[in-house]
Order: C-alpha cells, then structure tokens, then sequence
C-alpha cells in the first residue's frame, strides 16, 4: 500500500506543478460531472460499445453523461492521438478537452504510467481480485496500479473445419503440421493457407514474436537483447519461407486484422491467426462461412494483447470516471461485451460460467491461450523497438536467406536505441 | 570573420534542470532567468569571484574568468551557490523554483565575430550536458551538482581541502565514441551515494520510496508537501517516475496518400538523426505521418477536427499538413472563412518539393498527339484529341493532381482566367462541364499512382493526366500508391507529355496547424521547426528526388533520366469556388435521366411561328437530342387522349428517339390532359430508384384545354416535387402565350425547381432552353 501512497503524492505534485485547473486536486478526486470517454473505433458487430455507453446514460441522465469519442481504428493513430492530447493537457493554461477515461493498449500502460499520462488508482476500489491475473500483472507499473483490464486478448487460431473434415485433418498443433496441411490443402481447393497479420505495423511484431516464440526464440533474454538468437531466426525464416512456398500468400504482408477476417470470411483461406472478436462476425448471419469456421489455438503462444482502462490526470470529474470503469467492468456488462461483441472478459469468473461455455464452446480454447499468453516486453520504449521490429522484419520476410544478417542487424540497432 | 585570440581562462557553466519543462510558461522561465542571474552575482559576490565575461545560453550561462586563483571556484563557491538557490526557492512556487547544474574548467579559449570557441569550451558544456552529472542531480535532494574536468580535478580541486576533495566521485563522459574522467559531487548533499547504475539499459526506475502510514490522503499530500518543498525541486519531484529520459514530443503529420510513403521514411529518418544528435540518446519527438485523401483532409480541417468522427475516420489531430498543392490550404482557408469560431489557424512555409501535372502517354500514342520536341503539348490540341482518344484524369475529391487538373481543364474549356463563384454560377457552366466531362472523365476514387495502377493491367488503351511522381514510379516499376506493389516486370514506359502552358504543378506546401483553444507546446513547435529544416536539408532533397519527386527548385533525380525543367505554372486564384467546381465536377459526370412530353392535341396544329406548334416541340426535342449520348437515358411520350411511349426510357435510346421525331410527330384526335401527363412522365422517371441521380421532364403544351381548378392542385404538387432518390425537375415549354400562368404550369415546376417557359420562337429560346434543362441535370 506504500508504493499507492507515494503514486498519489507523484500525482499530486504533477497537479500542483502543472495543471492550470478549475478545482482544487482534492475536489477533482471526488467529483461528478460529464466525462468523455475515448476508445478505438468501435469494430463490434451491432455497435456494443455504443450500447455500453447508451446504458450508462439511460441510468445516470445527463448530469453525468458519458460522450463517446471513438480514435482511429489503428492503433499507432489512437496512441498519437492520446499521447498529443495528454502533452497538451499538461501545458500550463490547458482548459477544456480532457479524455477523461482512455483505453490504452496493453503495450503502451507502462509507457503511458511512466510518463505521467494516467492516474493511479486504489486496487481496493475496483475489486481488482475478480480479474485475471495476467492482464492486472500488465496494467500495474512499478508495483502501482494504472489501470484497469477492459478487454483482453490472445490470438487464436481459426481454421475451416469443413475443409479439414473432408481431407480427414485434425487442426494443427504446431507449425510443422499447419504448413504441410496449408500446403495441401491449399491447392485442392484453391484458396489460402495461412494468413495473418504481416503488414508493416504492430500486427506485424505480434505475428513474428509469436512465431519466434514457438521456436524457442524471444525478444530478450534476462534484460539481453536475443532477437538474433538461433530460435528467434528460425521463427522469422518460418514465415519467410511460407511466404517463398506459396502457403502464405504474399497479399498477406499487406493484411492487418480486417484485411484478414475479409479473406477468411470470404471462403479465400483455410487458416487465420487473429483475435477473438473476429468470432462473433466471421460466425455471424451474414456470413459466408458461418457454419464452417472452426477455433483453436495458435501452434504456439499468444502475445498478450488487450485494453485497459484508465483515467486521465485532466480529468475534472474523477469520481465518476472511476464509477465508469467499474461498470465497463461489472460482470454483466463483460459477458454482453463478450456475447455479443467478441470482446474476450477480463474478469475471470465468466470463464466458468456454464451457460457461457455451453453457448460459445471456444471459451476454453481462449481461456487456454490467454493463461498461456506473453507479454511482448515490458518497456517505456516499446513503441521504438516495436519500430525498428517492423521496419526490419518486413523486409526480411522477402527472402530466407536474408533473415539471418537482417536480425542481426536488428539487434544492433535495439541495442543502439536502448543505449 | 576576424582572426582568433586565444586567452586562458577558467570556465564556469550553468544549467537550469528541466528549464524547458512544458509546465514552465515563459513568465516562468523569466522569472528563473532572473534569478539565475540573482543568485550567481550574490554566490559570485560573497566568494570573491569576478563575474568576468558571460554569455547566455537561454537554459544557462558560461562564465569567463581569467586571471583567478582557480581554487576561488571550488572552495565556496559551490556553497555561497546552493544557499543562494535555496533562498529563491523558499520565496518561489514550483514553477519558478530552479535546481543547476554547474561545471567548471579551464583553458584556451578563442574570440571571433560569432563569439567564444575553443576545445576547452566545448569541453565544459560536454560535462555540463553528460547523463553522470544529470543523474546526479536527479539523485540528489539538494540544488546543485557540480562537475570538474578531470584536468581541474587533479590541479586544483585535489591540493584544496577548502574544496573538499573527498566528496568529488570520479565517472567517465562518453561523447562521439570518446571517453574522458570527469569528478562530479553534490556540494549541498555531500554523502548521498549515487545509486549504481542497472547493467542493462532496458529501464525501469523506481518511485521513491517514502514509508508513510495510511491516513487520509489530504493530511498525507500536506505534510509531504510541507516536508519536501524547502529542499527539494517540486519540478523535479513531479516528474513522471522516469527521470533517464523525458518522453519524446508527439508530432502528427497528415499528407497525401501520394506523399505519405516517402513522408513515412523522411520522418523517420529525421527522428533516428535527432536522436543521435541527443547527447543522452533519449528520444526527442516522435512523428506519426498520416494519409488521407484531398476531400478528407480539406472537410476534416475545416470543420476543426472537431466533427464527431474526425478522429475515427480521419487520425488524430494534425500539427502538421503537408498536402500535395497550395490549392488545398486556399481551398479550407475559403471554408474556415464562411465558419468564424473554429480554432484552427493554417501557417504556410515553402513546398519541400514539385511535381507537375503531366500527360502519362502510351507510347504508340504519343505521335498521333504531334508533341513539340516529343515533349510538351498545349491545352487545345489536348482537348481536341479528347475527342477521339480515351483520356482519364483522377479523382477531383481524391487527390490534389484531381482538384488541380479539374480547375486548369476547366478554366480551358470555359475560357476563363479564374473559376471564381460568380463565373461557376454563370448560365454555360453546367452544359460546359458536362461536354468536358464526357471527354475527358475523371476515374472514381484513383488519386495518380492508383490510377497508373490500374493502368498497368491494361496498358496501351488509355493516356492519363496525372503526376509526374506517379510516371517515374511507373516506370521504374515502383509501388503506386498504398494498394499497388512494386512490379517485377518492367511495363512498356509511359511517356510524360509536358503542358507547355497552364501546367498544373504540385508545390507540396508545410503547413503549421494551430489550434486556438490550448495554448502552444513550444518543445513541439521546435521540432516542427527542425523537421522543416531536415525536409529542405540536401539529404532529404535528394531522398525526395530519388522518390520521383522534384526538389523544391524543380530538380529531377538523377535516374529519371531527361525532364524538361518546370513548365510554365498555371495560376489559380486563392478566391477559386473549389466546392462549386467539385460539385460541378460530380454532377456534370452523372448520367442523366431525361424524357421528353409531347402534347398532340388537335390544337397542337395550330399555327407557331412559320410552322406548327407540335413542329416547333418536335424541332426543340431534335436539338435538344444533340446534347445526350448512348450512356444517358432519353425517352418520348406524347400524350394526346391518352399517354403513349414513343421511346421508352433506357439508355442506348438516342437514335431511335432521333428517327421518332423526325419528321414531326403526329397529331391525334383527342384533346390532351397535361396533368394527368405530368403524373404519368413523373412515375416514368421515377420507375428505377435504384441509381442516384437527377431527372428531368421537358413537356411541350399549349395547354389548350387544362383548367386547374378542377385537379387537386396541392396534391399534384407534392407529388411531383417529392424529392426521394432522384430528384425530378420539370420544365415546360408553352406554346401559346399566357400558357405557363392560365394553367398554372409556372407555380407546378416551381415546385420542382423547375422552369417554365412561354416560347417565343424557336431560333430564339433554343440556347436558353439547352440551358435551362443542363441546369436541371447538371447544375
């Protein structure tokens, strides 16, 4: 509880030094008004995040109404859209806009604690044991809690379970058995293997960490920088070569996640890495392949991903900000976000619940990857060695034989950027 | 520059600690400045230091002291120093309160007309900058760390015990690959060990540690207060938790989809060189380029991003936009002027680079459009070859090349100098632009590169307006735009035909975005300042160059093979109607829906003119035929006892309409009801919803024997004006005077927006006729 304390003082002082504001930091702790409430764009089928929001102001009226302003579906453009927001906000004299509560992506938390964009909050008050550990373990920095798990995330690995039904297949267990059965089925039914996310941003460092992940290989070793190990060149040539071989289609390293679920729910690909709120639509009414996608997990672990909430030290009604989030995160509300929007629960008893289980029987499947999900790393400047990851491995899946002296390169230039 | 005097002297430099923190406004930091220079005199005063020569720094000052017992410097100096600061601070607010860094040195230094220099200087601020003393300070509760040359360490800090030599640490300064000793201490809090540096760099700093009980929070935020404010730098103290490196400035860029990939590369670029220019490596800014499209960006900024799914649909808020053409900053500055209250103020600077708009040809094309030295072409003779080659432009609402192409095209076919608003309300408008529409159309949704694109699948077909950026990445088989890979297979090359005169040019103008409603982050508007300069720097000219971009001078990259120098620009002026052109644009590429109502009552026999009344209609239908072709849909029904179809609305329907009316249609016995034929043309056009578009009845009457009191006036009103997917206008020609008002034809297309007229004769109304109904479709 010491460390909580002293996160209090630092806030405080960032008030006292920084903020011109209207009311008194202790006022401000306690108080309720309309807040502003910023996501990404709202990808849900049936629009629920809209929803959540239109049910909080139907109980709270306008007193304390939640607008809701929806960023970038990309997330470096919701990052850079937040970050600009959060150094104006701390400009002396900044009046008005403030994103009240923000969802900030798993990798960015420690980033944004760090910096001074979120406020602290008291574990105690959002019953911070009925969460999974994981995605707490993520949105708490330097042992102060920052935010508060909204959503999680683990890749999951959808395949068309009448295809591999017809060829006798089971769903692959590692990537040896996904390439050979993308390979032949593949050109039976003329469509393609494998696709994912491979296109030159974020998606791209979690589709390759994950391949280098299940060859052994990571990012860092014991604080070392170990991308140019044998295991992590032998996760990067995987893709490379299913990309030389035809069984990754080369359109694929222009594929973030919709471009993806497009294909796949188009009936053009027997495999798709992605995140669990493709389930609901690629499964939807509209969908060609509704009947015929099957789930299972990646051949190998997920990257941890995930959105946390939290609140923003402009924030003028923070007591409300905070009564926000507990309800964003209140069971109900995370088993409709859940049903209907795909959003995989943060909140660990709903992976239990019968009726759920019976009703979405990849809900093992999932619970399964994120218990076995990494964390990609924990740094302020993982969106630098993010940066030098993209910039580098999408040119190395271009050829095999150049992943080798690209991830050594690579490593340099890590090493480089974090002195 | 005059010559160099070299002196020794001893060197004494001051830093402020987080001088430029955003917090600071600039009354504070003249408030620190003050007492900066408050506090030095007083320390320099009580030690008997000579104040010397000095010059400021903004975050700090150096002194020049010759002549001094060098151990002046270090015995009480330092302390004299601290007590002065710790005055200042107990009378000052966080804001104001500062902390120094100080490092001392001696040794040759040099005079010219730009001021002091010398290795020994430079020497003093490479300690007075170094990570080991930052962190000293930052480890330290005190006010002070000071730093001395390994040089002034041995000579005189060593032989002074005034100096207290014991609490002096040694550490190495790392700059540009070189090592040197430098010995650092904290004068203020002398015995506070510096806590050892973590092996790996993958930081992760710690919250100081304070043990406190658990009481409320105010009392415990009060006494912390109260306990840390006499000693410590409250600035300091609310510093994010990492003290290694401050987090770098956010900078949003919004570009052109045509720019953005070069634009991607430059702003990295120019980050990794700030970052190396960091002394301390830390990441300075941080430069997100954004694309969008010629209509997003120009809707976007003028409705001050403030639109409730700008963010969404558009990015975050621009700091910067470099859009391909001056006419996209005119364009949201037209809009900004007709929406006072929005805060966004647009600062123009110089275009980074060219490109001009140029005739993309395939090269079994090229003869037949007789270029002048196989390379440039006018307006006229383009225009003229419009006629029978196939000629695309892009998009007007997708791209600069589109808008700017549209306005030189345009200004061509209208002969006008300027499309200001009052020449794009003129009557010949609408008719104009559809003819140069049909001509040369432009391709929906392709900016240039997407539109060579889709040209490399069919090659040889089609020459293309467009930049000359996308010719070069054409030809060298690069990447067109975002959705078209780099190509293998080398096309046939496209030749870029030059306008000799008028050439649209792209000038790619950086543009500074304000926003009036926060006040101005100064580290970001540095940055911006340094990015401009990295974009004009010869390093990125030549990247930009070597990307099929001209330099702002109009120089080609050397791979592009010959390239005439820069065409003679067209000039558009800032008061051009540019949403009146894109709508005139939109509307004139639409394919209209027109059907023509002929009234052949016996009494349609009666004599008009030299002939007939119905010869009159049926001549007016015969040129107005003249300006539609097989891809519009034209139709004829005449109505005379009851409704006929002559033609049926369709497309491909020009010809047999063409031979229906002529010769003149034929009367029939019984009288006609005009409304009951208003009705019936309305249901016609409207048959088909499923395309938008606008409709037009043109019904000739001379409404002989209508009487309007006996119809539902109101009712036939509503019905014909209903404006569901298509819009129905009505315009009809009386040919017996006082027809449009006795039989209230005039107030029923009012109500449609339509038109009515009583003919005079037909060589007279045909041109305002023509008008009248282009208006109705394309206006």
């Amino acid at each position: 509880m010491n460390k909580l304390c002293c996160a209090y003082l630092a806030v405080v002082l960032v008030a006292t030094g920084a903020c011109a504001t209207e009311r008194p930091d202790a006022d401000r702790v306690h108080a309720r008004g309309p807040i502003t409430f910023v996501d990404g764009r709202d990808n849900t089928e049936g629009k629920q995040l809209e929803r959540l929001v239109e049910r909080w102001n139907n109980r709270r009226g306008s007193k304390e109404q939640v607008t809701f302003v929806e960023q970038s579906p990309s997330s470096d453009a919701h990052r850079a859209s937040l970050v600009a927001a959060a150094q104006d906000g701390a400009l002396p004299g900044a009046r008005g806009r403030c994103n009240d509560v923000i969802t900030v992506d798993a990798v960015w938390t420690a980033e944004f604690a760090r910096a001074g964009y979120l406020l602290p909050l008291n574990p105690d008050e959002f019953d911070i044991g009925k969460f999974l550990d994981v995605p707490v373990q993520n949105a708490t920095v330097d042992d102060t809690l920052y935010a508060i798990p909204a959503r999680t995330d683990a890749g999951l690995l959808y395949y068309r379970k009448d295809l591999l039904e017809q060829q006798h297949k089971k769903p692959p267990t590692n990537w040896t058995e996904l390439a050979e059965t993308a390979n032949e089925l593949r050109t039976i039914y003329d469509i393609d293997g494998y696709v994912g996310q491979l296109s030159r941003y974020e998606g791209l460092t979690v589709n390759a960490l994950e391949a280098i992940w299940s060859q052994g290989g990571d990012l860092t070793t014991n604080g070392e920088i170990t991308i140019n190990s044998p295991a992590a060149k032998q996760g990067v040539e995987l893709l490379a070569r299913g990309l030389r071989d035809g069984w990754i289609p080369r359109a694929a390293t222009g594929f973030n996640e919709e471009r993806s679920r497009e294909r796949f729910q188009a009936g053009k690909a027997l495999f798709m890495r992605n995140w669990p709120y493709i389930y609901p639509i690629v499964t939807g009414p509209t969908s060609p392949v509704a009947h015929q996608v099957g789930v299972t997990t990646l051949p190998g672990p997920s990257a941890l991903g995930g959105w946390n909430l939290a609140i923003s030290p402009c924030s003028q009604h923070q007591e409300t900000a905070r009564d926000f989030i507990r309800f964003y995160t209140d069971k109900d509300e995370q088993q409709q976000l859940f049903a209907k929007g795909g959003f995989a629960p943060t909140v660990r008893s709903l992976y239990d619940d019968p009726v759920l289980r019976s009703k979405f029987p990849y809900l093992d499947v999932l619970h399964s990857s994120l218990i076995t999900a990494r964390d990609r790393v924990q740094t302020p400047q993982y969106d630098r060695i993010s940066d030098l990851m993209q910039e580098s491995l999408h040119g190395a899946l271009d050829r095999v034989e150049g992943v080798p002296g690209r991830l050594d390169q690579l490593a340099e230039d890590m090493r480089a950027a974090l002195h | 520059m005059s010559h160099s005097e070299d002196k020794h002297a001893s060197i004494l430099a001051v830093d402020v600690e987080s001088y430029g923190d955003v917090r600071r406004t600039d009354r504070h930091q003249k408030v620190v400045r003050d007492g900066l220079y408050a506090a030095l005199r007083h320390a320099l005063g009580r030690a008997r230091v000579p104040w010397g020569y000095h010059e400021d720094r903004g975050d700090g000052l150096f002194l020049l002291i010759p002549d001094l017992p060098k151990r002046e410097l270090v015995a009480s100096l330092p302390h004299e120093l601290a007590a002065a600061l710790r005055e200042h601070n107990a009378d000052h607010g966080p804001e104001t309160q500062m902390r120094l860094r100080v490092a001392i040195h001696a040794g040759e230094v040099g005079s010219d007309d730009n001021g002091k220099h010398g290795r020994d200087l430079n020497h003093a601020f490479r300690l007075l900058d170094s990570q080991p003393l930052r962190d000293a300070l930052a480890d330290s509760p005190g006010v002070l760390a000071l730093a001395v040359s390994d040089w002034f360490y041995e000579h005189v800090v060593k032989h002074q015990p005034a100096a207290n030599p014991t609490i002096y640490r040694s550490c190495t300064v790392r700059h540009k690959e070189t090592d040197t000793k430098a010995w650092i201490c904290t004068p203020d809090y002398p015995n506070r060990r510096a806590s050892p540096k973590p092996k790996v760099r993958l930081p992760k700093p710690k919250l100081p540690t304070l043990r406190l009980p658990r009481p409320r929070w105010q009392a415990v935020v009060l006494t912390a207060l109260l306990l840390v404010a006499p000693t410590t730098n409250l600035l300091a103290g609310a510093n994010a938790p990492d003290t290694r490196c401050a987090n770098p400035v956010q900078v949003n860029v919004l570009t052109s989809t045509e720019m953005a990939p070069t634009l991607r590369q430059l702003a990295l670029n120019f980050e990794r060189e700030s970052n190396q220019a960091d002394e301390n490596g830390c990441r300075q800014a941080r430069l997100l380029v954004v694309a969008d499209t010629y209509l997003g960006a120009v809707e976007a900024l003028s409705r001050g991003w403030s639109g409730r799914i700008d963010l969404r649909d558009h990015g975050p808020e621009p700091h910067v936009w470099l859009p391909d053409s001056t006419i996209d900053l005119d364009h949201v500055r037209t809009k900004l002027a007709k929406s006072p209250g929005i805060g966004a103020t647009l600062e123009p600077r110089p275009g980074i680079a060219r490109s001009p708009i140029v005739l993309a040809t395939p090269p079994g094309m090229v003869d037949s459009l007789h270029p002048g030295d196989q390379q440039w072409i006018s307006w006229p003779t383009l225009a003229q070859a419009a006629v029978t080659k196939a000629i695309t432009r892009p998009d007007v609402s997708n791209s600069s090349a589109g808008m700017l192409t549209t306005i030189a095209y345009y200004q061509h076919r209208l002969g006008e100098p300027q499309l200001t608003p009052t020449v794009m309300r003129t009557d010949p408008v609408a008719l104009t632009v559809h003819k140069a529409e049909r001509e040369i159309p432009f391709a929906r949704g392709k900016d240039s590169g997407s539109l060579l694109c889709a040209m490399r699948d069919a090659p040889g077909r089609l020459a293309a307006l467009v930049s000359e950026k996308a010719v070069f990445d054409y030809n060298r088989g690069r990447p067109l735009g975002s959705d078209c890979s780099a190509s293998s297979q080398r096309p046939e090359g496209l030749v870029p035909l030059y306008l000799e005169l008028d050439s649209p040019i792209q000038d790619y103008p950086f543009v500074v975005v304000r926003w009036t409603d926060r006040p101005e982050h100064r580290q970001r508007s540095q940055v911006i300042d340094r990015f401009y300069a990295y974009l004009l720097s010869p390093t990125a000219t030549t990247f930009l160059r070597n990307n099929g971009f001209r330099d702002a001078s109009g120089q080609v990259g050397r791979d592009e093979g010959p390239a005439p120098s820069l065409p003679a620009e067209l000039m558009v002026s800032p008061l051009t109607a540019f949403d009146q052109v894109r709508d005139a644009a939109e509307l004139g590429s639409q394919h209209p829906r027109v059907l023509f109502a002929v009234d052949t009552a016996p009494t349609m026999g009666a004599p008009f003119v030299q002939g007939t009344r119905v010869r009159a209609a049926t001549e007016l239908v015969r040129r107005l035929l003249q300006h539609f072709s097989d891809a519009d849909e034209v139709g004829l029904m005449t109505f005379g006892g009851g409704v006929r179809d002559v033609v049926p609305l369709g497309p491909g329907q020009t010809s047999a309409l063409r031979s229906a009316a002529s010769p003149d249609l034929p009367l029939s016995r019984n009288n006609s009801d005009v409304y009951n034929a208003l009705e019936a043309g309305t249901d016609r056009l409207r048959a088909d919803p499923s395309v938008d578009g606008r409709d037009v009845l043109v019904m000739f009457t001379d409404a002989a024997t209508a009487v309007p009191s006996q119809i539902d006036e109101s009712a036939l009103k509503v019905k014909v004006s209903a404006q569901d997917k298509r819009a129905t206008r009505l315009i009809v020609v009386s040919l017996q005077a006082g027809g449009c008002r006795v039989a209230h034809l005039s107030d029923l297309s009012k109500a449609t927006e339509g038109t009515c007229i009583d003919l005079t004769s037909v060589e007279e109304d045909t041109a305002k006729l023509t008008n009248l109904v282009a208006m109705g479709l394309w206006g």
